[in-house]
């Protein structure tokens, strides 16, 4: 009787996860599904495809131009993630020790740029980047004379949109920090005051490890960005100059538009891969115990 | 409870379940109607009311030539189809596969290649005769958009689009900077251009405006390609014919002139880094005496100079004096889905494109018509708009145009694009660059 009971029970619980369930799977597992599928053929999307096995994966992984891609995505998680939460943390740190007036002012200036549509960021960048761009133009002030686009340059475009990402990253990383600070135990600070600690001990030893949490959740969501990013390379570099810029994210969809959807379906099967290797990673920081 | 899976277990169960499913059949498409609809072709209007399908995404000529036609064929309602240009080519091969495709698309060379040989594109020979069109047309434009039947190979085959309006490539030039740099004359050849370079960067006058950021300078290579190889073993190769190679002197010297120009400080300042929308934007406001570009580039040109006086157009300089007229140009073209129901009307509504009125509408808003009998197509009312028509009858006359280089394998663009700008850098050397190239047409052509 008590037996039945719980066997029931079982059904009913996975009848309430069943339209979730359902839903995941049509969204999410289907067309992972569907794309590692199509990984494994030749295909241009309409006529017959050509069974291609593991073929895709070996030039994924023997392609210098796409090597020097994925090599290019890992370079942009300094700029993308360690230096926004850097940032985060100084900025963060130093708007909630204190009350200041026109909080929501600075929050607001800090976190604009996360609002803004990627492309709309980049075409801007691209502006400000450009010769005699408004960069350019205020080196001039001081007297150092560059006649070059920073995107123009192999040695300087990569960076250059690094500086872009970290500019819409910390924003973020500001925010959340902000959030998480106002959850810590305020005794905690009175305490370590009482001990005679100053501003940067405080920050050490209260603010840092109470923060834990959002700097995982911060470094998760930022390493994501860094690996998948496409659409400010795509409105900037378009992967230029002489391959200096390409990202995966960029190749999957060039490969796409070439109608080499084996390809395009198998690297995005690796750069999936790793970006859930890199999340697991990040996410470990967050853990508390 | 050692009998109950854990959550965990029990989702990876059934992620590997449906993952598993979807991985071992093979990809489909929806299947294009393989039956043509129009069995018989007449060049016969039906007089009852009916709706025709345009989805384009260059607003010229669209916009402008239907209602023409709608003066002609009062029954006939056009309802254009406007989409994003970005996306386009990906739009059309979904929308001529799918089940309710439009009677006519504008012609997108990757878009026809992948889907004409699974049957969704109407063969347009019959139509050819029946109104002519081979006298109407010049034969390269129509060769344009012929393709063999796997789609790879340009110049052969069946004829899949008819040209709605045609763009050529050549060298802009800005008056006043060409009589402050002392260039008594326009250059005819490709040494006479050298030395009026030589001559603006002299007299402090930048001498070619160049955006390499998004397509690597293309036009200025393949202008200088086209000229130094000559245009038929240019367009063999862009066409995809067996044996065609671009490993040729001709090519190597193009890039060759690519890197010294860089070397020289005869480009616009860091070319990799500044779009061509921009160097196009920059030249119109002055900044240099020349930029190589198209035929598309009138309107923002005519923005900074409504009396059309101001800049003049050539084709691009020949390799040696003698030489016949090249130039770089493709047909935005129009193609019929083999699933319309009013292919007739259809392919009179294409027909109309060939007709005086048209090309009157053309010429007007600064294009060059398909039609360049001097009794069809009217002159053109501007200096800049003159010279355009001139450079291109010249290239047209001696057979000499060339379609885009990057249209010779799907992935070219890209390959063009980031090799230039290793020539322009001095990252690449030029007859490296020229190999890269042979081997992603080879890549494409002998798989």
């Amino acid at each position: 009787m008590q037996k039945s009971y719980r066997r029931r029970r079982q059904w009913v619980g996975l009848l309430f996860v069943a339209p979730a369930l359902l839903l995941y799977g049509a969204v999410i597992l289907v067309p992972a599904g569907k794309t590692i599928n199509l990984s494994l053929w030749q295909w241009d999307g309409v006529n017959t495809a050509t069974w291609r096995g593991l073929a895709n994966y070996v030039d994924v992984f023997t392609d210098a131009i796409l090597r020097g891609s994925i090599i290019h995505a890992l370079f942009l998680i300094l700029f993308f993630s360690f230096l926004p939460v850097l940032m985060g943390l100084v900025l963060a740190g130093l708007l909630t020790r204190r009350r200041w007036r026109g909080m929501a002012v600075w929050r607001l200036l800090f976190f604009l740029p996360q609002v803004m549509p990627l492309v709309a960021v980049g075409i801007m960048w691209r502006w400000m980047y450009a010769p005699q761009g408004i960069i350019n133009q205020v080196l001039g002030w001081f007297g150092i004379t560059r006649a070059d686009g920073w995107l123009g340059e192999a040695s300087t475009a990569l960076p250059a949109l690094g500086v872009v990402g970290a500019w819409v990253q910390t924003g973020l990383c500001m925010m959340l920090f902000i959030a998480g600070a106002g959850n810590i135990d305020r005794s905690l600070y009175e305490a370590a005051r009482l001990d005679g600690a100053g501003p940067v001990r405080e920050f050490l030893t209260v603010t840092l490890p109470g923060l834990r949490r959002e700097i995982g959740l911060a470094l998760t969501v930022t390493v994501i960005s860094a690996l998948a990013s496409f659409d400010l390379v795509f409105v900037t570099t378009g992967g230029g100059p002489f391959y200096a810029t390409t990202v995966p994210g960029l190749l999957v969809y060039q490969n796409l538009i070439a109608g080499d959807i084996g390809h395009a379906a198998a690297l995005a099967v690796v750069l999936s891969t790793i970006v859930v290797i890199a999340a697991v990673l990040a996410n470990r920081v967050g853990k508390t115990e | 409870m050692p009998s109950r899976p854990s959550p965990r277990t029990a989702a990876l169960v059934v992620s590997a379940t449906l993952v598993a499913a979807l991985t071992a059949c093979a990809p489909t498409a929806a299947e294009p109607g393989s039956t043509a609809s129009a069995t018989s072709y007449s060049t016969t209007v039906p007089s009852d009311p009916v709706t025709l399908t345009i989805a384009y995404c260059d607003r010229h000529p669209v916009e402008d030539l239907y209602e023409g036609f709608k003066v002609k064929y009062p029954n006939v309602t056009i309802n254009p189809q406007y989409q994003e240009c970005s996306n386009f080519s990906t739009d059309v091969v979904n929308q001529l596969t799918g089940a309710n495709p439009p009677d006519i698309v504008e012609y997108v060379d990757a878009a026809i290649q992948t889907t004409a040989p699974a049957g969704a594109v109407l063969d347009l020979a019959p139509y050819v005769e029946l109104y002519g069109w081979d006298t109407k047309f010049p034969t390269s434009q129509l060769q344009q958009l012929q393709l063999s039947s796997n789609g790879r190979v340009h110049g052969e085959g069946s004829q899949y689009g008819i040209p709605g309006g045609a763009s050529f490539v050549g060298a802009f030039y800005n008056k006043d900077l060409m009589t402050r740099a002392g260039i008594a004359a326009v250059p005819a050849t490709i040494a006479d251009f050298q030395a009026s370079l030589e001559q603006a960067k002299a007299a402090g006058v930048t001498p070619i405006a160049l955006g390499a950021q998004d397509d690597g300078g293309i036009h200025l290579w393949g202008a200088l390609a086209s000229s130094l190889m000559g245009a038929q073993a240019a367009q063999d190769w862009v066409n995809g014919k067996q044996g065609a190679t671009i490993a040729v002197d001709g090519a190597i010297q193009a890039a060759q002139y690519v890197a010294d120009w860089a070397n020289a400080g005869y480009f616009s300042p860091s070319p990799n880094g500044v779009s061509e929308n921009d160097a196009r934007a920059d030249f119109s406001r002055g900044s240099a005496l020349y930029t190589i570009d198209g035929s598309w580039s009138m309107s923002t040109l005519q923005m900074a100079d409504p009396a059309g006086e101001q800049f003049g157009f050539i084709h691009f300089p020949v390799n040696q004096a003698g030489d016949g007229a090249t130039g770089q140009g493709f047909t935005a073209g129009f193609a019929i889905s083999s699933k319309s129901p009013h292919a007739d009307i259809a392919a009179a509504f294409l027909d109309y494109l060939a007709s005086p009125e048209a090309a009157e509408i053309t010429v007007n808003i600064g294009m060059l018509p398909v039609n360049t009998d001097p009794a069809v197509a009217p002159a053109p009312k501007t200096f800049t708009a003159t010279g355009l028509r001139d450079g291109y009858n010249a290239a047209l006359a001696a057979n000499g145009i060339v379609t885009f280089f990057d249209h010779a394998s799907p992935t070219m663009h890209t390959t063009m694009t980031q090799g230039l700008q290793g020539v322009i850098s001095g990252q690449l050397a030029p007859s490296d660059f020229i190999a890269q190239l042979q081997a992603d047409w080879e890549a494409y052509h002998t798989s």
